[in-house]
């Protein structure tokens, strides 16, 4: 008998303006610069600037506001 | 601690190949306006909204002195005679490019932000490149 499979949703961990806080990296289980510097280079990549909004979710992906993505936080660690 | 600089082209004009062959060196990232690009293994692959040429001297310059990072990126742009620069402006005109330096810094908590010298500023706004920076710590 197969079981059935269970898939959940992403969902937001950091949706605010600026750096993300140590909470956002430690729901990755990773460390604050690290977040920081994968947040660095996927803006850099895709042409934002700093100061643009991004939106984390718990998977690790990256995606602007509208919810389209940027890129994954584990693929620049 | 990790420190490192970027320099980037964008616009929707942009050939990637020109910037390389003025500067002479393979970007970090590059692609053009539409183009389908792999952003990493979980991404998968994206459709650059506009063109984007980058380089980072991430794996390029050791250490996290941010002023060594700056001035790899200086020399790339303003050395050879006539530099780099120049064609570079031409480029940015005629693409209708912006470029921009990027300085990325982390450090230990209680550790003194970098500070960029006002001659790297200068050099820089002449191309002109803006410069923008990401500096935090623990």
């Amino acid at each position: 008998m197969g079981g059935v499979a269970h898939t959940q949703m992403p969902r937001i961990i950091w949706s605010a303006p600026g750096n993300p806080t140590k909470s956002v990296s430690d729901a990755l289980g990773i460390e604050r610069w690290q977040l920081r510097n994968a947040l660095h280079i996927i803006k850099e990549e895709t042409g934002l600037s700093g100061t643009d909004r991004v939106i984390v979710w718990d998977d690790g992906t990256v995606s602007d506001t509208q919810g389209n993505p940027l890129g994954n936080v584990f693929d620049e660690i | 601690m990790k420190a490192y600089a970027t320099l980037r082209f964008a616009g929707d004009k942009l050939e990637p190949r020109e910037i390389s062959d003025v500067l002479r060196v393979e970007p970090t990232r590059a692609y053009r306006k539409g183009e389908r690009y792999l952003a990493g293994p979980r991404t998968g692959e994206l459709t650059g909204r506009t063109g984007i040429w980058l380089f980072s001297t991430e794996n390029v310059v050791r250490g996290f002195d941010l002023d060594r990072h700056l001035s790899y990126l200086s020399n790339l742009i303003f050395e050879g005679e006539p530099s780099h620069a120049a064609a570079l402006r031409r480029l940015i005109v005629v693409r209708d490019l912006k470029a921009h330096v990027s300085c990325f810094w982390h450090g230990k908590a209680g550790a003194p932000t970098p500070c960029i010298p006002a001659p790297v500023i200068a050099a820089f706004m002449q191309l002109p490149a803006e410069i923008e920076t990401d500096f935090d710590t623990d």
